[in-house]
């Protein structure tokens, strides 16, 4: 009991953290155009969880010790299944290239599985009303791919790691927001943010008392959000292309470049009456 | 009644009442009393079938103002279908047509050169002179002079908005109201667009606390196709000050035949429409403006009224041929990724089978698309035995509300044939089967390895 306690105050307090200097987006401020419910977004999302809590998890947090050896099954199973250029380029053993596959629906922790779905009900809803639910599950593959195979090619380390996450994919579904929705507005946990709006919201509320000022949540506008996901992983994914180095902290920066830059496909995913719209200059 | 009531009365029994025998007693009438209204007569035509009658009426409504749009639309498609003339065409309505009304004291007959008329360039020196002259007139104090020379002005030029302002606004001070009236009829007879010299005409009228002139006016501004839109939102405002919600719709209405394509008339209407609480007669209005172009300020508006209702699929998209091949490609650019990965990230090991698996995927995905998502594109839907469906039923709740479709566009009425469903049946079934190819053929290596499975080696626990 103590240990689950501990467990959700220490989540709290990471969630707090994190996110006083990053905005993290929880939810998309705007409604749907077609009113379409999101099963392909919750399916994803059940997928991941399944995957990490009922597979990965019991071999990560269920260790007696915490040493290379006691995680050895957790390990095996990314090392198997995680996307490896080796593996995929020798193609001789292991499971071949269906780790593209495998690989997106893996999670490395809990934090990477939090913030991953985060992201993808945030962007996730909107762009599978877009597209419709067959269509958007099929984009999602694609650009889960697409950042696998430009990882693949892009990363000049020789170095043997394997990646797993959804984060590639996602990074396909906001480079089809910042396309679709620049203008979109994202609710995000963000402290500086909020602290930042008090006075405002302050001054504000004098003339209109239906103002909060102190809210735990900032509207922020997507373009914003997504230009900064975008450089934030420009950058280190061009150093590391220029200069070899692979000291990005964990993170597959050039895997969620490629997946951002696989979105220009969204053109042919989107519905046919939204597509014609975006052409003509009407709002989607 | 005199000639514009009568041909008020005559146009709403035509638009509104479809009484095309009372239109045409009352348009012949006012003809009778001013045979200048080229309006009445382009109206006339309505109440006949015969196309040479129409052509006549037509190319008189043309010999009084040949830059009358509809007028030049309506010769154009009747010279389109010409037959060969009956040998005895009424040349004009049913009684004979009077002379023109005689004018008032100093007032003389006045041309129909308007605005829109070029003029030549002896013309256009007499006007500058004949100004000059009237601004020396008036530093002398001689403003009945001046008004004789702003009249001259005016003969070249019916609607030449100084002078008309100078001319009707001295004679009105001078108490010559009615000389002052006649100037500015005259020149709103002759098909003016000049927007000043309407609003002159009813503020005139509105002073007089003449109600009738006031809409007759308003009636002509909505039936000039060429009065500049501004005016006609001026006037529907005006309504809308008075609360004369219906009388504005009207009003817009009978403008909007004489500027089918004006975005601002069509979102007034809209707006007007909504004011009225028929915001889904409204839509129709919207989605006309966005047609017309969504770059302009009236179409973003309009675009943004439009996101509240559900988009509509209409012919152009449903029946694109090119739309249908775009879905198709995603398919095959997923199966060359596969392709790729499988060929161990190397294109030239591609080989003849991946890339026979990804024109297989490619159409697999095209058959699966066209039956599912663009089944009735063109011309395929027609060669695959398709028919137009019959109109569906209007869905509406008990309250009389449109049913909302989850996750669907609303279905705009078609007029193109659609793939039956049977064949459809064929169709997906036959797609699903490529596609399954497809990715047999594309990812061989992988399925091969999965079919027999070596674990890979672990650098952590294998190799130290």
């Amino acid at each position: 009991m103590f240990a689950i306690l501990a467990f959700i105050f220490y989540f709290f307090f990471i969630l707090f953290l994190s996110t006083f200097f990053t905005p993290l987006p929880i939810d998309d401020a705007q409604p749907v155009r077609y009113r379409s419910l999101p099963w392909s977004t919750l399916v994803l999302m059940m997928v991941n969880c399944i995957v990490f809590l009922g597979w990965l998890a019991p071999d990560l947090y269920k260790v007696e010790e915490w040493t290379i050896y006691g995680l050895r099954d957790y390990i095996t199973k990314v090392w198997t299944y995680g996307f490896r250029e080796t593996v995929i380029r020798e193609g001789e053993v292991g499971i071949g290239a269906f780790t593209t596959f495998t690989s997106m629906f893996m999670h490395a922790d809990l934090w990477h599985l939090f913030g991953n779905m985060a992201y993808l009900w945030t962007f996730g809803r909107r762009i599978e009303d877009a597209c419709g639910h067959t269509r958007f599950l099929v984009f999602y593959i694609l650009a889960g791919m697409v950042a696998n195979v430009g990882w693949a090619l892009m990363d000049p380390s020789l170095v043997d790691l394997p990646g797993v996450g959804a984060s590639g994919a996602i990074a396909g579904v906001m480079g089809a927001y910042l396309l679709l929705f620049p203008n979109g507005r994202i609710t995000a946990l963000w402290g500086i943010g909020s602290i930042l709006r008090i006075p405002v919201a302050a001054v504000r509320s004098n003339k209109n008392n239906d103002i909060k000022v102190f809210r735990r949540t900032v509207v922020l506008p997507a373009w914003l959000l997504l230009i900064a996901f975008a450089v934030e992983n420009a950058i280190p994914s061009i150093e590391v292309m220029l200069r070899g180095s692979d000291d990005t902290g964990g993170v597959n920066t050039i895997a969620h470049l490629a997946g951002f830059m696989a979105a220009l496909t969204i053109f042919l995913f989107v519905r046919k009456d939204m597509l014609m719209r975006y052409f003509s200059g009407r709002s989607l | 009644m005199d000639a514009q009531a009568l041909f008020r009365e005559g146009v709403l029994a035509i638009r509104d009442q479809k009484d095309l025998v009372r239109g045409q007693q009352c348009l012949t009438q006012s003809l009778e009393l001013d045979p200048t209204n080229d309006l009445a007569w382009l109206w006339l035509t309505r109440t006949v079938n015969d196309p040479h009658t129409k052509l006549q009426y037509v190319d008189k409504a043309l010999s009084i103002n040949p830059t009358n749009e509809h007028a030049l639309k309506l010769k154009a498609r009747l010279d389109q279908h010409a037959v060969p003339a009956p040998s005895a065409p009424p040349a004009a309505p049913a009684k004979p047509v009077a002379p023109a009304p005689a004018v008032s004291g100093v007032i003389q007959p006045l041309a129909p050169k308007t605005m829109d008329t070029p003029l030549t360039d002896t013309e256009i020196e007499r006007i500058a002179s004949l100004m000059e002259s009237a601004d020396s007139l008036v530093d002398n104090g001689d403003i009945e002079g001046a008004i004789g020379q702003w009249v001259q002005v005016l003969k070249i030029r019916v609607d030449y908005e100084l002078a008309m302002r100078n001319a009707s606004g001295h004679l009105w001070r001078m108490s010559y109201v009615e000389d002052a009236r006649e100037l500015v009829h005259r020149a709103i007879e002759a098909g003016t667009s000049v927007s000043s010299i309407y609003l002159t005409g009813i503020d005139m009228a509105e002073r007089e606390r003449d109600h009738d002139m006031v809409e007759a006016i308003q009636q002509r501004i909505a039936l000039t196709p060429n009065v500049d839109d501004k005016l006609v939102i001026t006037i529907a405002d005006q309504f809308l000050e008075d609360y004369k919600l219906e009388q504005a719709r009207q009003f817009l209405e009978t403008a909007l035949e004489g500027h089918p394509n004006s975005q601002p008339i069509l979102m007034k209407m809209a707006a007007v429409l909504e004011s009225m609480h028929r915001p889904e007669d409204a839509q129709p209005y919207y989605e006309r403006v966005v047609k017309l172009g969504a770059r302009t300020s009236e179409g973003k508006q309009a675009d943004k009224k439009l996101l509240r209702v559900l988009p509509v699929l209409t012919d152009r998209e449903r029946g694109s041929f090119v739309l249908a091949v775009r879905e198709a490609l995603a398919f095959g650019l997923v199966f060359l990724l596969l392709a790729w990965q499988d060929a161990r990230l190397d294109l030239s090991l591609l080989g003849g089978m991946r890339w026979i698996g990804i024109g297989l995927g490619l159409a697999g995905g095209y058959f699966l698309v066209t039956a599912t998502s663009s089944p009735q594109q063109r011309p395929l839907a027609r060669l695959l035995f398709g028919k137009v469906p019959d109109p569906k039923p209007e869905d509406k709740n008990d309250d009389g509300k449109e049913k909302l479709f989850f996750g669907k566009a609303r279905e705009a009425e078609t007029h193109i044939p659609i793939i039956p469903k049977p064949v459809r049946i064929v169709l997906a079934v036959a797609g699903l089967a490529m596609i399954v190819g497809a990715f047999i053929l594309v990812f061989n290596d992988s399925l091969n390895l999965v079919f027999d499975y070596e674990a890979p080696k672990n650098p952590y626990f294998d190799e130290y």
